[in-house]
């Protein structure tokens, strides 16, 4: 959808239009929940509460929407805080149910010895792990670049930080990934060594 | 291998290539230099990747819930009653309107300068209007009775006896114990509503500050009135009694409450007012002397203006607060 139409349609929301928000709901719901979904460690039901939590706000809030502001940028602004605040709040629960941090060890023996392939670096459970690696913070920025499709410097307005913070974060990022990858690579290979072999016969026992 | 400006301009704009959110002409210029740059191509190779990997593992997700449903389940909450905090209208319009980050292109004439300023303050306007009742009623009656009660009391004491001690004791006391609560507990839905639009944390707080402090200043410059029109005392003089002091507790406790919670703040400001107006005086009489802070001088207004900045730089820091990620 063009911006002008998302800020026509903002304009009607502010005047109470139900239909017009159901128009920008059916546009961003899915790109909004995917998101949310993915900042809310894969949990289905709490990005659905959220993603509504966001359209709520905006119904609410249309009136005060500054014509100059992307809608999109704004839309996932107002996400990025109702999610920032979401994950705050449950940390601060003690008992708050935190998802298992990835078991990274079983993956390893799906590589073939010495990978040094590009497409074999980046093999698909690997990266799973590798990911899980980075803090949710580096993981936001990949996900509003990558996934979503948002210019460095709208990553920068959503989650309002400069610029060269984002670009610093998205670079950080991509060296812990292949620095996370490179040692497991390299661990990969080790194991089917014969210094490694000692290791094979040890877990055999087990 | 040599890196020259070109593969520092390239290396800048590769996130983005591989992204695909480039425009036209920064695309072409990447792709000329690719086409003669060996290790530029390399590390494009990377971030492709990178950004290839992104999507499938983090980008595949739909969800479970139809569109229809999802509807029925949002349209339901439109009509919805705002949170316990909230006396009803419409909380997150209330707050204000979205901060705007500028455009880098914005080559702005001078003529819109002053619309821009006017928007400026129309923003300031609607965020301190929209605090007003997020607040919690309570620090708004409690705060007034305290004021009204302090006035009356003042007002039966015989002139000698001190009506001044007694408004130089009370105002900064109550003011301070407030403001402590300005922030409320870990329920405080309003503020949680408040700081997920995108108005900065700290202009929500400053506009909740100046609204409590004003509302306590007019009240007590009406009682201030009262008393100088019963006694015909001079106005400014009896004022300049309190208005010092408050400003210098009410920023400490601000500033105490921010940074290490209401209780402390209210606790803190309570024992320093108490161990400067409070004197013991051949064994266990107690004084209360109103000339213990010297009443407003420029020294004590600076101390409050610094105590002030220093609860506002703080604010992001704040646990509660810290809604957007530190830079």
């Amino acid at each position: 959808m063009r911006s002008d139409v998302e800020r026509a349609l903002l304009g009607r929301i502010a005047a109470g239009d139900q239909h017009a928000l159901r128009c920008l709901y059916a546009a961003y719901r899915s790109r909004l929940w995917s998101y949310l979904y993915k900042q809310l460690d894969d949990d289905a039901g709490w990005a659905e509460e959220l993603t509504q939590d966001v359209f709520l706000a905006v119904w609410r809030s249309a009136a005060t929407y500054r014509a100059e502001a992307q809608p999109a940028t704004w839309l996932f602004r107002i996400a990025h805080n109702l999610a920032a605040n979401a994950r705050r709040a449950r940390d601060r629960r003690p008992t708050g149910e935190r998802l298992d941090a990835d078991d990274d060890g079983a993956e390893r023996d799906d590589l073939p010895a010495g990978a040094s392939h590009e497409d074999t670096v980046l093999d698909r459970l690997t990266l799973a792990a590798a990911l899980g690696q980075l803090s949710p913070r580096h993981r936001e920025v990949l996900d509003l670049a990558f996934v979503q499709g948002f210019r460095l410097d709208e990553v920068a307005a959503i989650l309002d930080v400069p610029v060269g913070t984002v670009k610093s974060r998205i670079s950080y990022a991509r060296r812990a990934l292949h620095a996370h990858l490179a040692a497991q690579t390299r661990e990969a290979r080790d194991s089917i060594q014969p210094a490694g072999m000692a290791r094979e016969d040890c877990r055999e026992d087990r | 291998v040599k890196i020259d400006s070109a593969c520092v301009r390239c290396r800048d704009l590769l996130p983005e290539y591989a992204a695909g959110t480039l425009a036209s002409g920064a695309r072409a210029e990447v792709e000329r230099h690719l086409a003669t740059c060996a290790a530029c191509a390399r590390e494009r190779a990377e971030w492709a990747g990178l950004a290839g990997a992104v999507r499938r593992e983090r980008g595949a997700v739909t969800p479970e819930l139809s569109l229809p449903a999802s509807w029925h389940l949002l349209a339901s909450r439109l009509a919805e009653p705002l949170p316990a905090t909230a006396t009803g209208g419409d909380v997150v319009a209330r707050i204000g309107p979205p901060r705007e980050t500028p455009m880098p292109d914005a080559a702005a004439p001078a003529a819109p300068r002053a619309a821009a300023l006017v928007a400026v303050c129309q923003h300031v306007g609607g965020v301190i209007g929209g605090q007003t009742r997020l607040l919690r009623p309570a620090v708004w009656i409690a705060s007034g009775l305290g004021i009204a009660l302090a006035v009356l009391y003042a007002l039966t004491l015989p002139r000698v006896v001190g009506e001044q001690d007694v408004l130089a004791f009370a105002l900064p006391l109550i003011t301070a114990a407030g403001i402590a609560f300005l922030y409320g507990p870990e329920v405080d839905a309003g503020l949680e509503l408040a700081l997920a639009t995108p108005t900065s944390a700290r202009l929500v707080l400053l506009g909740r500050f100046a609204l409590l402090f004003g509302y306590d200043t007019a009240l007590a410059l009406g009682g201030t009135l009262l008393l100088s029109i019963a006694r015909h005392d001079g106005f400014a003089s009896l004022a300049s009694v309190w208005f010092g002091p408050m400003a210098l507790l009410a920023t400490l406790s601000l500033a105490l409450s921010l940074i290490l919670g209401p209780a402390v703040a209210v606790g803190g400001a309570a024992a320093l007012w108490l161990s400067r107006m409070l004197r013991l005086d051949n064994g266990l009489s107690l004084h209360i002397s109103a000339s213990a802070f010297g009443k407003t001088t420029p020294q004590i207004l600076v101390l409050s203006l610094a105590l002030l900045a220093v609860a506002l730089l703080w604010a992001p820091h704040e646990e509660r607060l810290r809604l957007i990620d530190e830079r």
